[in-house]
């Protein structure tokens, strides 16, 4: 009968699982000792689930890594958080509020005065090189979110960069690190920085020495301005074109701090986005080879020895930093 | 790898913001969770989207674990809630068919035999929710209080999940490549 076959292929799955009673159990078994259908369809669902079972899909641990490195960067930092709760549920909106007058008023009183307003802007350096116009005050690297982060004037420290769009790839307890603002604050301009030279006591010779261009020359591609256009790039989850960038910057700025930095961030970029760990592995050995900093070192170091393989790694994980004349 | 508890780690994570214990907890539960959603979303899913999905909601989530059940209990009903997304996702924009072999994601090793490849074919016949049912009682062998938990639904509506995805299963596998034998072989009365 047809309702037994349909009946005992329902069936079929429990009595796998060994789930029947027994009396369902003979009633089955006695249908599959007649039934050659039913018989052939038990196998197939036999090797079908046992096959299914035996299917052991895997990670390897590079694709791990990578994946770890995404969920940092996408997670919300928690630090914290735990002991903030009784913060958090005690500020009302009145508080916030009042808050916000008092920042504004601080905002206020801070202000340059006038004889502050009357020396030349730093810009005007600037401006005709950038060809920015109005804009020239503005640091195209520093965006809403992530000003603080990437002012040379007013860096803030690593930890404290809000995970903000600007950079979408770092983890957490890597992102920026402070060295490399450092670096990128403390680093000769090399193009189209006079802006830094004329903010700051610290002489750019380089910018200053440099003629000026006429005022309808094309604005140079430089550095600063090729970084900031991998940051937006990077905002607008654009990883490979943000590493075109990057690349590009460092051929034709390979002693910037600009490219330094652009040297970590491609290394990140390569290891995690891109998944491309031999491309991450050639940034970041230029990188650690390069970098005075021991924190940013040792940081793109472990980047390093968690792309290695262990048969490459020695001691301190990466061969070349003796040779580098980095002793770690 | 530490000794840790995961309730441990979750607390080093949740109140002092540490790192590494996240990272623990992520290696302890990394290959659990994939093979949870590959079995899920099958050869052709894209897996490591959905992994990455389930451990961001974690990180940021992970506040809201009270520890009223097992921390595994709750990745898989992250699992469950992400896969089935995707699997709605998947119907609304189904993904360009793959000649031959299935084609999955860089360095994933989502080889599967033909008989493997069979059961998915009738998997994707099946509401999100059934297959989902089918895949943590058949294949992750969860236990039915489990798959409930992790589903969300009472025992009852699991249990009933799972009957309906089982008699779908039966019917597409009966319609597989043994139909042209079951019409072959007259049927012998019991």
């Amino acid at each position: 009968m047809r309702y037994d076959c349909e009946q005992c292929r329902s069936e079929v799955p429990a009595r796998h699982g060994d789930e029947l009673s027994h009396l369902a159990a003979a009633r089955l078994a006695a249908h599959l000792a007649g039934c050659a259908s039913c018989r052939a369809y038990a196998a197939r669902y036999a090797t079908a689930i046992e096959a299914a079972r035996a299917w052991r899909p895997a990670l390897t641990a590079a694709r791990k890594e990578a994946i770890l490195d995404r969920v940092s960067a996408r997670g919300e930092p928690v630090r914290g958080r735990g002991g903030q709760r009784w913060f958090v549920a005690a500020v009302s909106l009145p508080t916030a509020a009042a808050l916000v007058v008092l920042a504004f008023v601080l905002f206020v009183v801070a202000r340059p005065g006038p004889e502050v307003a009357t020396t030349p802007p730093p810009v005007a350096l600037d401006a005709p090189r950038e060809g920015l116009g109005a804009r020239a005050t503005h640091d195209p690297r520093a965006g809403a979110g992530a000003g603080a982060a990437h002012s040379q004037t007013s860096p803030a420290p690593a930890d404290r960069i809000a995970p903000s769009t600007a950079e979408p790839i770092a983890r957490p307890a890597e992102r920026r690190p402070a060295v490399v603002h450092g670096a990128r604050r403390a680093a000769r301009p090399v193009e189209g920085v006079a802006r830094e030279g004329a903010r700051s006591p610290l002489p750019a010779p380089a910018a200053e020495a440099a003629p000026s261009p006429a005022p309808d020359a094309p604005a140079p591609s430089s550095a600063t301005s090729l970084y900031a256009e991998a940051e937006r790039a990077l905002a607008e989850a654009r990883p490979a074109g943000a590493a075109r960038i990057l690349e590009e910057l460092i051929e034709r700025a390979p002693d910037s701090a600009e490219a330094q930095a652009a040297r970590l961030e491609l290394g990140r970029l390569y290891a995690a986005a891109l998944g491309h760990p031999a491309r991450a592995v050639v940034h970041l050995t230029a990188f650690v080879t390069r970098e005075r900093e021991p924190g940013a070192r040792g940081a793109a170091r472990r980047l390093l020895c968690r792309l290695l393989p262990a048969a490459e790694r020695d001691g301190s994980c990466w061969p070349g930093l003796a040779a580098a004349g980095h002793p770690e | 790898m530490t000794t840790a508890t995961d309730r441990e780690l979750v607390e080093r994570f949740t109140r002092h913001g540490d790192d590494a214990a996240f990272e623990e907890l992520y290696r302890r539960h990394v290959d659990r969770v994939h093979r949870v959603v590959a079995r899920i979303l099958g050869p052709r899913g894209d897996v490591e989207d959905a992994v990455q999905e389930i451990f961001v909601q974690v990180h940021r989530s992970l506040l809201r674990f009270r520890g009223g059940s097992e921390l595994t209990t709750w990745l898989h009903r992250l699992a469950v809630n992400v896969t089935t997304s995707a699997l709605r996702q998947r119907l609304r924009e189904p993904p360009p068919p793959a000649p031959g072999e299935p084609d999955p994601g860089p360095g994933e090793q989502l080889e599967a035999r033909e008989e493997v490849l069979a059961l998915y074919r009738a998997l994707d016949e099946l509401p999100e929710h059934n297959r989902i049912a089918f895949v943590l009682f058949e294949l992750e062998g969860m236990p039915l209080e489990e798959l409930a938990e992790a589903t969300g639904v009472p025992l009852q509506a699991a249990a009933a999940r799972l009957r309906r995805a089982r008699i779908a299963i039966a019917r597409a596998l009966g319609r597989g490549p043994a139909a042209g034998e079951h019409a072959a072989v007259p049927e012998e009365k019991p």
